[in-house]
């Protein structure tokens, strides 16, 4: 059955040095006035932000070409090597709410500094939610990096099949663009590799 | 009986999970419920004959996901139509049970923070609600609703069936919905809507949904309907299962009805089990009625804010009388600068904003409920749309997010004619002029009765008084003294009568020298006399002060943020370099004091931004730097323009393009670079994201751009930069193309035929400056 996850954003910790990394501040520390900044957008986002996710654990088979992922197929030469020595897989997708977006377009044109910098909290903020329900899924097992629709050759329009599988637009609210992009914005939908058994335990 | 009578009176039922429950019977995931109505009618009938027999008297139909972004026409109109003979045919032999069509969101986010338009949304809900009353459902359910705009086009055509509506909304773990609303505000809104009850299902169990359900209760006088999940699901062994029995969730929902919710049943993870139990719990308790006394309530996405307590603000800065750079963002189409005005307002501490947009060149119609779909999606603020063309206002009250206030109607028949069934069918709270077919009364007693006739016609349409806002008009006191006293005579006996007032400030000192005064001496007497609401300019301290004063203890001034900016010193260029906007025009504007304009930007502004685009270009400035830098800059050209002689110096011939390909919704990099090519002093006409190619092309052609900028973010949405680049040489070969975006490099650009990929936003200005630079004045 889908899991549900939903969190308030006292329960997600946002790293400033993973948004300022995604807003290109390179290696230089930043100075007094982006710090500043960078604390007032990270109050604002947590202000906003609210996590949901879906996930489901599938058994991985391997017919042909292909893979099936529970109900799922795909044909996907780089997620097959991903997945090599797997048995089973957690498909799951997951967002930070659709509040966000809003200060995208509030601060979009005119306060480009701001929105930038509300646009990286908004990717780390993803990333440490989607870590935090993987590493909550992993009950002691061993498991590989995520591997998003998009990466390799596993197809972009796969991701609407996975919000299907996972009954997203009623779990999470995440839905899919007619050109394939996922709104709310900061949304991830992903495959994570459980490590068979046997290979662990020859480790 | 019917539905709408037994809402009203008492206890409903609704059925429970059947989505979850099909899962019990074999439903895989991913496989899609409706089309077991076909597939496995006998299933579909037993189940909901399960829960006629645990006391269910409202049965919805598998309806949920059946809409036709899902399946084609055919199987569409088929589903429905099986999905309701099914829990027809169950209902068939028993009295008062009824069947709901169940609609569920569509699976896409609507514009602008997804890509589906309004109007297509309701398209496609009315497909689905017409093959649902044809086949004489007894009600419409409108459920699982996480966007407050998806659930106004919903409910609008609902609507158009005349079959009893009813909405439930999904609350997250903060208790809003996914994209912000509060349950107040939801309550407002669908009450404006006219709705028949409303609520919320799914997501949550009922304990977790017991804020939720107390907030609705306090915010309508409409019947709350909940429909919870059977607990918040928790890992079993290697599944997760929702784990409240039968018995739990019944006295969980026993506080629920203590709350006001008087429609109850479930969603995810309860079965006829719960809803025996539910059913069996609470029946013998009485029915409770709710009092709830009639409020003035608007709303936004956000907020709920009440008219009639403390007074209230309302920014009147959205109009461009008297505004040159509002009309020239108006006549762009810049809608960004709208949303800037609108948050200077919010941070004044403005309540409300008033949105007017009439310039006689422009179709209102048109412009009106674009700027307010753009302000509302960004801005929490309720809005008051305004507009002497009720076409107009209808628009725009067909689009807002929210329930607004709708300014205006006045007691000329044929404005009432207009305006009211708008308000009917829509929502509103009505801002009434008290002025007819003869003219503005000279006499408060005159203008109350005219009040008087507003109300009894505004009730024909099943209007309270408590949607009315009644404006007792403020006419200049430079005209005739007795002016002023006439409108506070009028506002104190419409107070007496119980009805709330609202009045337009500034005309009062109209002609006079010293306005602000006057001003702020006619607002104080107006607050004292119990003026409801006072449309003003925010953006004066004075009258703020005057306001807050008025408005007692509740009523807060924000603090100003511009403080944090201390006292430094340094020249303009350091400021600019530092990223310091506030300090940079403060330097600005005393150099201008020993300075030319031209010199200050020149000898100033300039080389600062040349020495962080370099450094930015070196490495040693990173993007969020170079922004900062950027906008301080553009705060000390602000000040040094407004000294320069005559505006427009930016030639024509300086213009750029620039736009998000159609599909892609993400324009931060297409934000990036117009930020700084505005900077290096290009007039850069930004057309937004979701471009069609036929509206770049066109606006290259009617400007006469010399250079074009296209960003896109996905491979999706490439074909669309490939579109838009080949009409572009088509229609305007002259035109120069620069691209940027996450998905595209070097070759691909060239591939798609642009002149330059703009690998970031300073790759972009030195592209720019190598056009212009070939681009002779006046040749193109």
């Amino acid at each position: 059955m889908i899991t549900r996850y939903q969190a308030s954003a006292a329960e997600v910790a946002v790293s400033s040095e993973q948004a300022l990394h995604y807003a290109g501040q390179g290696a230089l520390p930043p100075s007094r006035e982006l710090a500043d900044l960078l604390a007032s957008c990270l109050v604002e986002f947590s202000g906003v932000a609210a996590y949901r996710a879906a996930a489901l654990e599938v058994e991985i088979m391997r017919t042909g070409a292909g893979l099936t992922l529970g109900p799922l197929y795909v044909e996907s030469k780089d997620l097959s090597a991903h997945l090599e020595g797997c048995d089973r897989a957690i498909l799951f997708c997951a967002t930070v709410g659709g509040e966000p977006d809003r200060l995208l377009l509030r601060y979009g044109r005119q306060q480009t500094g701001r929105a930038v910098l509300l646009d990286a909290i908004g990717s780390a903020a993803v990333e440490a939610w989607c870590d935090k329900i993987v590493s909550n899924l992993a009950k002691g097992r061993i498991l590989r990096p995520r591997f998003s629709p998009g990466y390799g050759d596993f197809a972009l329009s796969c991701q609407g099949d996975l919000l299907a599988l996972l009954s997203a637009a009623q779990t999470t609210g995440i839905s899919v663009t007619a050109a394939g992009m996922m709104t709310p914005q900061k949304s991830v939908t992903a495959v994570v590799g459980i490590q068979a058994a046997m290979i662990e335990e020859r480790r | 009986m019917t539905i709408r009578d037994a809402i009203k009176t008492g206890t409903l039922f609704f059925d429970g999970g059947c989505g979850t429950s099909l899962q019990a019977q074999g439903l895989r995931p991913g496989e899609l419920p409706e089309r077991w109505n076909l597939q496995y009618p006998d299933r579909i009938l037993a189940l909901h004959r399960a829960y006629l027999a645990a006391g269910a008297q409202i049965l919805k139909t598998n309806t949920f996901g059946a809409n036709p972004l899902k399946f084609d026409k055919t199987e569409h109109k088929a589903i429905i139509q099986a999905g309701a003979a099914l829990a027809k045919q169950a209902v068939a032999d028993c009295a008062d049970r009824f069947v709901a069509l169940d609609i569920g969101p569509l699976g896409r986010l609507l514009a602008p923070l997804g890509d589906l338009g309004f109007e297509d949304a309701v398209t496609l809900f009315a497909q689905t609600a017409e093959i649902g009353a044809a086949c004489g459902v007894d009600c419409i359910l409108i459920e699982t609703m996480m966007d407050s705009l998806e659930t106004k086009a919903a409910v609008l055509a609902a609507k158009e069936t005349n079959l009893p509506v009813l909405v439930t909304n999904t609350y997250g773990a903060d208790g809003k919905l996914l994209t912000g609303a509060t349950p107040a505000a939801m309550a407002v809104l669908l009450e404006g809507l006219r709705v028949d009850a409303l609520g919320a299902n799914c997501g949550l169990g009922p304990k977790q949904l017991l804020p939720v359900v107390q907030e609705l209760s306090g915010a309508t006088a409409l019947p709350v309907i909940v429909n919870p999940n059977a607990g918040l699901p928790q890992m079993v062994g290697d599944s997760a299962v929702f784990v409240l029995s039968p018995e739990a969730f019944a006295a969980e929902m026993a506080a629920l009805f203590r709350a006001g919710a008087t429609l109850l049943g479930g969603c995810c993870g309860t079965t006829p089990a719960h809803i025996a139990a539910l059913t069996k719990a609470i029946s013998p308790l009485a029915s409770l009625s709710r009092i709830v006394t009639p409020r003035t309530l608007v709303s936004s996405y956000a907020q709920v804010l009440e008219l009639g307590k403390a007074p209230v603000v309302i920014g009147e800065r959205l109009n461009p009388t008297g505004k040159p750079r509002l009309k020239e963002a108006l006549r762009a189409g810049d809608m960004d600068f709208l949303v800037q005005e609108a948050l200077a307002q919010q941070n004044a501490g403005a309540q409300a904003l008033d949105v007017n947009v009439g310039l006689p060149e422009l179709d209102e119609p048109t412009l009106l409920p674009r700027a307010v779909t753009a302000l509302a999606a960004a801005v929490p603020l309720p809005l008051q749309l305004d507009s002497g063309d009720p076409k107009a206002l209808a628009a725009a009250m067909r689009v807002y997010n929210g329930k607004p206030l709708v300014n205006s109607v006045s007691g000329k028949q044929e404005s009432m004619d207009a305006v009211f069934p708008l308000v009917a069918q829509y929502g509103g709270v009505a801002v009434a002029l008290t002025l007819d077919e003869k003219g503005i009364p000279e006499t408060a007693e005159e203008r109350v009765n005219v009040a008087l006739r507003i109300r009894a016609e505004a009730m024909r349409y099943g209007i309270a008084e408590s949607d009315l806002l009644f404006d007792p008009l403020t006419l200049p006191v430079a005209v005739d003294p007795q002016n002023a006293e006439i409108t506070l005579e009028a506002v104190r006996r419409l107070t007496v009568l119980g009805l709330r007032t609202i009045l337009g400030i500034s005309n009062v000192s109209f002609g006079l020298p010293d306005r602000e005064t006057v001003n702020a001496g006619f607002l104080a007497r107006a607050l004292e006399t119990g003026l409801s609401a006072a449309i003003l300019n925010p953006l004066s301290s004075t009258l703020m002060e005057v306001a807050a004063r008025g408005g007692g203890a509740e009523y807060k001034l924000p603090e100003l943020s511009q403080a944090a900016e201390h006292e430094e010193t340094g020249s303009l260029s350091q400021a600019i370099e530092r990223g310091l906007a506030g300090r940079a025009e403060t330097l600005c504007r005393a150099l201008l004091e020993t300075e030319a304009p031209i010199a200050v930007i020149e000898g100033h502004i300039i080389p600062a931004l040349d020495a962080v685009g370099r450094g930015f270009e070196n490495k040693t400035v990173y993007l969020p730097g170079l922004l900062l830098a950027a906008e301080a800059a553009k705060a000390a050209f602000g000040v040094a323009r407004k000294k320069l002689p005559s505006v427009g110096e930016q030639s024509a011939a300086k213009t750029i393009v620039l736009a998000t390909v159609r599909g892609d919704i993400h324009d931060i990099g297409k934000n990036i670079a117009a930020a700084l090519l505005e900077n290096y002093g290009y007039r850069v006409l930004d057309l937004g994201r979701d471009v069609p190619p036929e509206t770049v092309a066109g606006r290259v052609l009617a400007e006469r751009a010399p250079l074009a900028g296209l960003s896109a973010l996905m491979t999706t949405t490439v074909p669309a930069m490939r579109e838009t680049i080949a009409l572009l040489r088509k229609h305007a070969p002259q035109t120069r193309i620069m691209v940027g975006g996450a998905v595209l490099t070097e070759a691909l650009a060239a591939m798609l035929g642009a002149d330059c990929y703009a690998a970031d936003a300073m790759a972009g200005v030195r592209f720019a400056e190598q056009v212009f630079a070939n681009v002779p004045r006046g040749t193109f």
